[in-house]
């Protein structure tokens, strides 16, 4: 029988703080801009420029920290990761290397399979902050082999980031995708990062090697570089696997290689093989002095930090949501705080229950429609809970309201000017609906006819002509009760 | 030229203009500076339109700062916005500075008048202004004679009496050891006493910036202009920055000197020795008591120093890789072709030296042996230091254990050029001011320097010292 | 310690530096000499000695994260300067 393999995974993501100005000068890092419009002497490693820290991005890397169970240094250092590039001006990359700001975490996931799901925590090994590079752009062909120059870009240098390095505990694709979306929720919720994956503020590399199952020693690794995006994380560690069970299988051995993943055709080629690793001679910054934090500074940035996703998916399943409804609560973060601010308006669970459901449904599909987004929305909180009070009161049925939030997403009226103005709302009163089905029914007597004979089916059709004569207002439920009474009478 | 607060009275007095000061400092400049070559670049146009914006405000009856009106000269590390910032190296030949360092601002705000920018070993590297990619610098006391480097450029403008005042920068006695080599004053503060923004980097953790002059007083009024906390520069420290004049005229009376055996030894030059024996008996003479202060590790501290400095400098260097500024090889290949074409030219063979050096005790394998057990004997010359201050208030030594020397010597012997700094190296690992001023002349009229040290952010002892020295030295 | 040819390739290499053949044998022996000076530290105990990266090892200061805009002339210094980048040679081209 063939060797049964095992796959050891361990995963950096390096995610970009969200800072309004640079790690080490006062450029913006605002994404988009005219190249090299964004920089400054330090960003340029200009001769004689010094680097100061932003204190901003030193509360999010420990925010970052607490959120995923960290130990927060009360020491670190900067030290200088020293290599040529053209997208690095000052030929090293300000790191943190030996005393990264945060020590030993830890991150609960939930990982889909066939039975449904089970649970998993992966061990957070450090988080360091560091500073990114700039971009390149390759002339004369699209990748860099075959360009016949390169233009280099600054204004992303010195961007600070945080790499966050996991232990090698990930087990599966599965097991990779489901930490990177969790950790994507937990940097987005504690503010820590934007986590927009197409701006690239989000990046993981991945480290896969495989073993014999019951074996102890880890197999040899390749690392994966620049997977930005959950998808191409776990098809490249799909192909990643595949590729090396066949080279154990064929009696092959697996080279210590940088892998960088093509996500038009799925596959990996080699960046570079480990004999020619870098060598980066890293060395204590002495340009920056060591970096430390109090006790104190590190329990107020506790106190500050918001309800993590988990904790709220908890008590979403309190308030009775579905999965499907969660994850789209959870998933953006301008349409949970308008959810979360409805729940502090109304805290009643079946109200909640109701405003989930419309939030995910039509509300969403509609700002989704119209290129919009629950940042600024077209309907006003008060607008949407009054819509939500007139279901529950049965003022509207659901298929009125959803016409009713149609018009109100339009116009930004609230429904009750919006009901006004249209006539009114439901008719759920016997004495006004009384007339209408007796009139329906005179004019139909064969149909009436039909369902005395047993074909209960065509009340529905007469229940149709009320609601038509009724301009949808009546309520269906009563309407449907009153014919089969004033049948029955007849 | 005479002292900078003369001239600053006489000034003030409106006996002279800024522009009849400046006029002179070119005119000197003009008429020595073909034999000393002191300057790489001059700044005429802007210096003279300065000076009479001075004199306007004087005119006009403003207030102005001590040394508003005074010329000075600039080490070409420091960066002069709108001039060429070379560090004498043709990496940087054509480098127009896009910024001013946060000296410069300073002096700007306080009036004084850059005349120009002055000749350097490339990179601050060097101990003699011969590794200068552009020129030679001579010893205006004899021009057959070094200057003393680094700052060679800006000891020997003082020297030859073309301006008042200049800046140096300080890494292992680039300042002290040509203001001890030309005779004058030269003074190496603290470091994070002044900001290195805008100084190119050669090692970061012992680089400081530091007045030289031809009196302690105008190296005072000096600091006094370019102290204190920057909040561009993250090793400049916060501490309070008194009136360093104070110190000038103060009693020595009462202080404690400490005298490190090993710097009064057989290495030492015999005529040196007597200079500073008799510069001793004069200051206890004015009433300060002496002993002997043990600090073992003066040899080891020259090796820290060159495993420490060139392993900072490698790394500081690697930006000049003609992408963004610089010297750039036209026409290479590929990107490394370009890389390793244009350092290999744009560099000479000291700062090579030193990089090759740098790079090889940072590099995997050797960090440990080098430099991990460098930073540790550092923290060693630290504890000594903390240690003889104790018992001490200043220790006082030669500033260079030799004479000055002739041009051409010791280009090719870099253990020889490197022991120069042997007195001066210690202050920059521990960090601690210190100054050489002139303390007596040899039989060949050669300028002998006696430096003493400080406790850290304590330059006012360390002045008042130099001061009753120096006093003595120009009676 | 004795420091070798390959010793010093390896260097270049590292540092980007391009020296002729012909004078390399100068550097490693001038490189040998320095580093054989140095061998004076290990007859130091240095057991009880933390390492020191800076004379005075105080935190670092940090500044606000507002933002200053800097108005700079690149194109002055820029070796090569094409559509407001700074131009470099093919990255992957071949040697010369």
């Amino acid at each position: 029988m063939a060797t049964q393999y095992e796959v050891v995974i361990g995963i950096e993501v390096h995610a970009q703080l969200s800072t309004k100005t640079k790690l080490f000068c006062g450029c913006s890092t605002a994404f988009g801009s005219k190249p090299n419009t964004n920089v400054c002497p330090v960003c340029l490693g200009m001769p004689g420029a010094l680097p100061v820290l932003n204190e901003d991005s030193v509360e999010l890397a420990i925010r970052s920290g607490l959120a995923m169970n960290c130990d927060i240094q009360e020491m670190s250092v900067f030290a200088r990761k020293n290599y040529f590039y053209p997208d690095l001006p000052k030929g090293y990359q300000i790191s943190q290397f030996e005393l990264p700001i945060c020590l030993g975490g830890s991150l609960a996931i939930t990982v889909p399979n066939a039975d449904g799901s089970y649970e998993k925590t992966i061990g957070i090994t450090r988080i360091h902050m560091e500073e990114d590079a700039g971009k390149l752009i390759h002339q004369g062909a699209d990748a860099i082999a075959g360009s016949d120059s390169s233009l280099a870009d600054l204004n992303r240098a010195c961007t600070p980031l945080i790499e966050i390095v996991s232990e090698p505990d990930i087990r599966s694709a599965a097991e990779a995708r489901a930490y990177m979306e969790t950790l994507a929720m937990i940097v987005k919720y504690s503010g820590v990062c934007d986590a927009n994956m197409e701006k690239g503020n989000l990046r993981a590399d991945a480290n896969v090697s495989l073993r014999p199952v019951g074996q102890e020693e880890f197999g040899t690794r390749t690392e994966t570089k620049n997977l930005n995006s959950f998808r191409s994380l776990e098809r490249a560690i799909l192909y990643e696997i595949q590729r090396q069970t066949h080279v154990l299988e064929s009696g092959g051995t697996i080279r210590q290689q940088t892998l960088n993943y093509d996500d038009s055709t799925g596959k990996t080629s080699v960046l570079r093989d480990k004999e020619d690793a870098h060598d980066y001679r890293y060395f204590p910054d002495p340009d920056l002095k060591p970096l430390m934090v109090t006790q104190e500074q590190i329990s107020a940035i506790r106190d500050t930090l918001p309800e993590l996703p988990r904790a709220k998916e908890a008590r979403y399943v309190d308030y009775g949501l579905n999965d499907q409804e969660i994850k789209v609560l959870l998933a953006d973060l301008d349409l949970n705080a308008y959810f979360e601010n409805c729940v502090k308006a109304v805290p009643n669970a079946e109200s909640i229950k109701e405003m989930a459901k419309w939030l995910v449904g039509d509300f969403s599909a509609l700002v989704n429609a119209a290129g919009g987004s629950f940042d600024t929305p077209v309907i006003k909180q008060d607008a949407f809970l009054e819509l939500i009070v007139l279901l529950k009161d049965g003022t509207l049925s659901g298929k009125m309201a959803k016409g009713i939030l149609e018009k109100m997403y339009q116009t930004g009226k609230t429904p009750k000017a919006l009901l006004e103005s249209s006539g009114g709302g439901q008719i759920s009163d016997t004495s006004e609906l009384d007339g209408i089905v007796a009139q329906i029914l005179s004019a139909n007597m064969d149909v009436v006819a039909k369902v005395q004979g047993g074909k209960t089916k065509s009340a529905d059709f007469l229940m149709g002509q009320v609601m038509k004569e009724t301009r949808g207002r009546a309520k269906p439920d009563l309407v449907k009760q009153l014919i089969m009474d004033q049948i029955a009478a007849l | 030229m005479a002292d900078a607060l003369s001239l600053a009275k006489s000034l003030k007095n409106r006996e002279v203009t800024s522009v009849s000061l400046v006029e002179q400092a070119y005119q000197a400049i003009a008429e020595t500076d073909g034999d000393i070559k002191a300057y790489l670049t001059l700044t005429k146009e802007s210096a003279m339109a300065q000076a009479q914006s001075i004199d306007k405000r004087l005119d006009q009856g403003e207030e102005l700062p001590l040394l508003a009106g005074i010329p000075i000269g600039i080490k070409d590390n420091i960066l002069l916005k709108g001039f060429k910032t070379t560090c004498a190296s043709k990496m940087l030949e054509n480098f127009v500075a896009p910024y001013d360092a946060t000296v410069i601002e300073k002096i700007n705000a306080q009036g004084l008048i850059p005349v120009g920018k002055l000749n350097m070993d490339e990179f601050a590297m060097g101990s003699s202004t011969q590794f200068s990619a552009f020129q030679v610098t001579r010893n205006p006391r004899n021009l057959d004679y070094v200057p003393g480097g680094s700052s060679g450029g800006s000891a020997a403008t003082v020297s030859a009496n073309q301006v008042p005042l200049s800046l140096g920068s300080d890494t292992g006695g680039s300042i002290r050891q040509p203001a001890s080599f030309c005779g004058i004053v030269g003074l190496k503060p603290t470091y994070g006493r002044v900001s290195r923004y805008g100084l190119v980097s050669f090692a970061s953790s012992l680089d400081q910036i530091g007045p030289m002059a031809t009196t302690v007083g105008g190296a005072a009024a000096l600091l006094n202009v370019i102290s204190g906390f920057d909040s561009k520069d993250s090793t400049s420290e916060q501490v309070e920055v008194p009136d360093f004049t104070q110190a000038i005229g103060q009693s020595v009376s009462g202080k404690r000197i400490g005298v490190p055996k090993v710097l009064m030894g057989d290495a030492v030059d015999p005529q040196i020795r007597k200079a500073i024996d008799a510069t001793l008996a004069d200051l206890v003479a004015k009433g300060a008591t002496w002993e002997v202060v043990d600090f073992g590790c003066m040899d080891e501290a020259l090796s820290v120093y060159y495993i420490l400095a060139p392993a900072e400098a490698s790394s500081n260097l690697e930006r000049y890789d003609g992408v963004r500024y610089g010297h750039r090889k036209p026409d290479a290949a590929n990107l490394n072709d370009m890389y390793t074409r244009t350092r290999g030219e744009g560099f000479g063979p000291e700062v090579k030296r030193r990089i090759i050096l740098g790079t090889y005790v940072l590099s995997s394998g050797y960090y440990d042996a080098y430099y991990l057990k460098a930073q540790k004997v550092r923290s060693l010359v630290i504890k000594a230091y903390q240690k003889a201050f104790e018992s001490v208030d200043v220790i006082l030594s030669p500033t260079v254990p030799s004479l000055p020397f002739k041009l051409g010597e010791n280009l090719e012997d870099p253990i020889a050029m490197y022991l120069q700094d042997i007195a001066t190296i210690p202050a920059n690992l521990a960090g601690l001011p210190a100054i050489s001023v002139p303390c007596g002349t040899s039989s060949e009229g050669l300028p002998i320097g006696v430096q003493i040290t400080g406790k850290a952010f304590d330059e006012m002892t360390v002045l008042s010292v130099a001061d009753a020295i120096h006093v003595k030295e120009t009676l | 310690m004795s420091i070798s040819e390959s010793d010093l390739d390896r260097v270049l290499k590292l540092s980007h530096l391009h020296i002729p053949d012909s004078e390399k044998a100068d550097y490693v022996a001038q490189l040998d000499k320095v580093l054989g000076h140095m061998d004076n530290i290990n007859q130091l105990n240095l057991d009880d000695l933390e390492p020191s990266a800076w004379a005075n090892a105080t935190a670092t200061p940090a500044r606000k994260d507002v933002v200053v805009k800097a108005e700079l002339d690149l194109e002055t210094n820029a070796p090569e300067w094409v559509d407001h980048s700074f131009r470099v040679p093919s990255i992957l081209g071949k040697e010369t």
